[in-house]
């Protein structure tokens, strides 16, 4: 009995290690979404081109993603090119959010590199996208047939997320 | 071909190192004396050797040879020299060459000065220390060399050195923490080779007690002067941020402190021999706690700058071998260990249990809560957040607590304190201290504020029992020479303690910010200083481009001082520094950090953030004074007499 | 005799630690700084009517933490990110909403990870009692310590 007490600091460290060992399979810079689970919080915005307001009612009835970007973030280019490929994923809508960014350009990003998205939420000044969560571009958001928020991907979407990662979550959620 | 050498050579020090780990060792069960006696020779070896190597790796960058990956990653041809050779420890593979050639440096250094311990220890500890080089040698050239080349298509120049680092606080802050975090090395060897050969005593302790001084010297040498590094470089005037990265070197720093006073109890009074070893075991391994989280980037923090995750599964292999193992030898062996003392109350012994009890709990309190995010992420749990609010509401009242011991510790005797004399002794003390806390920041501010009271009366209680035993114990100036280094040492440290705490409670509740937007000509008054924004002019450095502003600082109408503050961007690396600018003296410091040119650009409107820190460098200044008491404890005539008795010998 | 003692010194040290637990969530004493800092409005980025608020403006930035920087606070980051938030709790701020309202507002989008002092729930527990814990063992390992009646103790 008396020994058992010098046995202790070796029981702690064990236990420690075995979370060091869990913790070096995690990623400790990726942030899971709040909002996993809740509704699209109910908005009112412009839409980037023409001159229909766009509100939370257009996630209802379809599967779709919310793709965050902006024309100054570098990696928004780099998966542009994969969302033009995704879009062609039947039972599917894209949506946009232009995060912070100037009109004009955004404009002109859509002209020259081609359009994925059903529509674009223009939030010039972020206050959507606080409501959303967002921290930086590009992110995207997973969301139901009842405009429920399922996931959220931090980071562009390259063809292996979306081979690994969101298109199994999509033909999930298109079954329920 | 230099580089090759170089691999060559780190591949000799692995087979040097683990000849060491085997050979003498394998002489003290065998009882061979040429075996033991080898220990010696292998250790200057292997000193020798990773000397070699280092000096070929600063070689490569101070000749920018961009074909070594390691030189091309982190160095341009534009980085002024000094700074190449900085870079040398600026990131992952080069720093562990830093750390493991330290720690052949340690290792000689107890070849050097240990004639006079027995052969059999001497062979038990540096083969233990062998031990742990085999492992850094092993994770070095299996993971991280730093000689490897990008051969044959080499780039024309490279990556430069992460901007952060660009700054003299680096060129000496790794290098001391290191030599702190491997020093405990030799403490933790003297321990193993002590629970190895069952001699567990007061000579254990007086051996190993030196080496923790001057480990702990250094170890708080190179967290103050990250510190103050992280100070000017962040830009927001904060001096610590309670970041993982810190926690990590302030964990051994916790606990090599109880150490250093759980040693004296052993080495005065033979007690509590189960507990300094322990602590002597915690000690490094929260050190190599410390480099695995810091390595592994398995916490988030403002800068990990050296991080692969890929790398965190060999590091953590040898963490679980090295402490599992070293604690498992502890359960085993620790109680063949028996001491038979008694003491009261309020003895000396237990004061210094206390101390050793806060301190502990400390560690453990800042060690879960670095940890705790970790936790609760690995049960798939929500993700947190454990930050300074939490630290600084758990941490303080323990810190306090500290404190009132410490106060009462130099007025102590062993076994026994007669308890009429203190209780007398103190209360006059208590009402001093509580006095003047309340009647000096009152006089200066006209605002009493229960922080500011409550650290300047328990750091004036800490000075005042001090200074007061001192004078008890020579009953007049003329005999202060006395009282022998040691006591010398505690008396520094425990002021420098004092000092520190105030320098903290005053910076931390007096001080002034501002984040403002200035014209050109405008001007701002902070506390009693206006600050005059002059303009912005153009800058381009070696490496970089930026502005540099011009902030005129004036008082009672005198011009006291001209602030250039400048943000600078590191054109290959595309990152925006701030360079901080600040006036310091004994009693604040006037910092300023540009921001950002505001809206319209025409008017020259900048933002920035101007900083008002009173008593700011009284932390480091009482730190210096810690790092001082050390060094008077180590000149202590008892570790001269080895020292002494070493050159006979040697002639 | 020791017991006395010991009752004195764990009287001083609980009252520190009160004395400093109450000052730490004691926000109404006016510090010196803030009245001068009150003048000169027009140039402040964030400009208050009223010092206590200005400290509480202060007080929620410096809790908060900014998800891009990883670990420093939104009062002080440099981070695009770190600059709405603060905007957004400027703007709270001024339109009377309280401090807890203001960090749920952000916890509900941003989650727990926000808060750089976590919240006391069942999953911190363990966090928020370990402390006390703690030191509830260390002084009870010392009470014990000097209790037993050393004539053939064999303490190691």
């Amino acid at each position: 009995m008396k020994r058992i007490k010098y046995f202790l600091p070796l029981l702690i460290f064990i236990a420690i290690a075995l979370f060091f060992w869990k913790g070096l399979q995690k990623d400790p810079h990726e942030i899971p979404s709040a909002l996993i689970g809740k509704p699209v919080p109910a908005f009112n915005y412009p839409a980037l081109t023409g001159n229909q307001p766009l509100t939370n009612k257009i996630f209802i009835g379809k599967v779709s993603l919310l793709n965050v970007w902006a024309t100054w973030c570098p990696t928004c280019y780099a998966e542009h090119a994969v969302l033009l490929d995704i879009m062609r994923t039947p039972n599917l809508v894209i949506y946009g959010l232009n995060y912070k960014d100037d009109r004009t350009k955004a404009e002109d990003w859509i002209k020259e590199n081609g359009n994925p998205y059903q529509a674009v939420i223009y939030d010039a000044k972020g206050t959507l996208a606080m409501d959303l969560g967002v921290y930086g571009a590009p992110e995207t958001f997973v969301i139901d047939k009842k405009g429920i928020i399922r996931y959220k991907h931090i980071g562009a979407v390259s063809p292996n997320v979306w081979e690994t990662k969101l298109k199994p979550l999509l033909e999930k959620l298109n079954h329920e | 071909m230099l580089p090759e050498f170089a691999n060559y050579l780190l591949q000799l020090t692995l087979s040097l190192a683990l000849v060491l780990s085997i050979c003498p060792l394998t002489g003290t069960f065998l009882g061979k004396h040429k075996w033991m006696q080898f220990a010696r020779s292998l250790a200057y070896a292997q000193c020798l050797c990773l000397c070699l190597a280092y000096l070929l790796l600063a070689y490569a960058f101070l000749s920018n040879d961009f074909s070594v990956m390691y030189v091309a990653t982190n160095s341009n041809s534009q980085l002024p020299w000094y700074y190449r050779l900085c870079a040398v420890w600026g990131a992952h593979e080069g720093s562990l060459l830093l750390w493991v050639f330290l720690l052949s440096i340690w290792t000689a250094a107890v070849a050097r000065f240990s004639r006079h311990l027995p052969l059999a220890m001497v062979a038990r500890v540096l083969s233990v220390l062998g031990m742990i080089s085999v492992g850094f040698l092993l994770f070095i050239i299996i993971t991280s060399n730093p000689f490897l080349r990008l051969l044959p298509d080499f780039p024309l120049d490279g990556r430069d050195l992460n901007p952060l680092l660009q700054d003299p606080g680096l060129i000496i802050h790794p290098p001391m923490l290191y030599l702190g975090y491997v020093g405990f090395s030799v403490a933790f060897a003297f321990a193993i080779a002590a629970l190895i050969g069952g001699r567990l005593d007061a000579a254990w302790a007086r051996w190993s007690k030196p080496w923790t001084l001057a480990a702990w010297c250094f170890l708080t040498l190179g967290i103050i002067l990250g510190s103050w590094w992280a100070y000017r470089q962040l830009g927001w005037g904060g001096w610590w941020f309670w970041d993982p990265v810190e926690n990590a070197s302030f964990l051994p720093w916790l606990v090599g402190t109880a150490l250093i006073h759980s040693l004296v109890m052993t080495e005065k009074r033979n007690a509590f021999k189960a507990w300094t070893a322990l602590l002597a075991i915690l000690t490094f391994s929260l050190s190599l706690v410390g480099t695995f989280l810091v390595r592994s980037g398995i916490l988030i923090s403002v800068h990990a700058f050296a991080v692969d995750p890929s790398r965190g599964v060999f590091m953590l292999i040898f963490l679980v071998i090295v402490i599992g193992a070293s604690l498992t030898l502890y359960a085993w062996r620790v109680n063949k260990v028996k001491t038979h003392i008694q003491f009261s109350f309020f003895s000396r012994e237990n004061l210094l249990l206390a101390n050793n009890m806060l301190l502990t709990a400390a560690m453990l309190v800042v060690l879960l809560g670095t940890l705790y995010p970790l936790f609760m992420d690995a049960l798939g749990l929500e993700k947190i957040s454990v930050g300074p609010p939490y630290f600084n509401l758990v941490f303080i009242p323990l810190m306090s607590i500290i404190l009132c011991f410490m106060g009462v510790v130099p007025l102590s005797q062993w076994h026994h304190t007669s308890r009429h004399l203190v209780t007398k002794k103190l209360s006059i003390m208590l009402g001093f201290s509580l006095l003047i806390a309340f009647i000096l920041p009152w006089m200066i501010t006209h605002v009493f504020n229960p922080w500011v009271f409550l650290g300047m009366s328990l750091a004036l209680w800490v000075v005042a029992v001090t200074l007061q035993s001192i004078f008890r114990k020579t009953k007049n100036f003329i005999a202060l020479k006395k009282l022998n280094m040691s006591q010398w040492g505690m008396v520094t440290a425990h002021i420098g303690v004092a000092l520190c705490v105030i320098g903290v409670v005053l910076t931390s509740e007096n001080s002034i910010q501002r984040e403002i937007r200035l014209s050109p000509g405008e001007t701002t008054t902070v506390g009693d200083y206006q600050f005059r924004f002059v303009g912005v002019q153009d800058l381009t450095g070696p490496n970089y481009t930026g502005a540099k502003g011009k902030v005129v600082v004036e008082k009672d109408m005198k011009e006291i001082s001209t602030l250039q503050p400048e943000v600078r961007f590191y054109t290959v690396q595309k990152m925006a520094l701030p360079k901080t600018a600040i006036d310091a003296n004994l009693f604040r410091d006037l910092y300023v950090a540009l921001g950002e040119p505001l809206e319209p650009f025409e008017k020259g409107d900048w933002s920035m953030r101007i900083y008002y820190k009173p008593f700011v460098r009284w932390i480091w200044g009482g730190a210096l004074l810690m790092i001082f008491g050390g060094v008077l404890a180590l000149l202590d005539r008892r570790y001269r007499h080895y020292l002494g008795r070493l050159k006979q010998v040697t002639k | 005799m020791s017991r006395a003692s010991y009752a004195l010194i764990l009287c001083v040290s609980l009252f520190t630690m009160t004395a400093s637990l109450a000052a730490k969530d004691d926000h109404s004493y006016v510090d010196a700084g803030l009245l001068r800092l009150a003048q000169n409005k027009s140039q402040q980025l964030y400009p208050f009517e009223s010092p206590a608020l200005q400290q509480r403006f202060e007080n929620i930035t410096t809790e908060l933490r900014c998800l891009v920087c990883q670990n420093e606070s939104i009062a002080d980051s440099n981070a695009p990110l770190a600059k709405d938030l603060r905007d957004e709790v400027y703007y709270k701020l001024q339109h009377g909403y309280s401090e807890d309202e203001i960090k749920n507002y952000l916890v509900d989008r941003y989650g727990q990870f926000i808060l750089f002092r976590p919240a006391f729930n069942l999953s911190t527990v363990v966090l928020w009692i370990f402390p006390l814990l703690v030191l509830m063992i260390g002084f009870l390992i010392l009470f014990f310590q000097t209790q037993r009646k050393p004539r053939h103790g064999n303490k190691t």
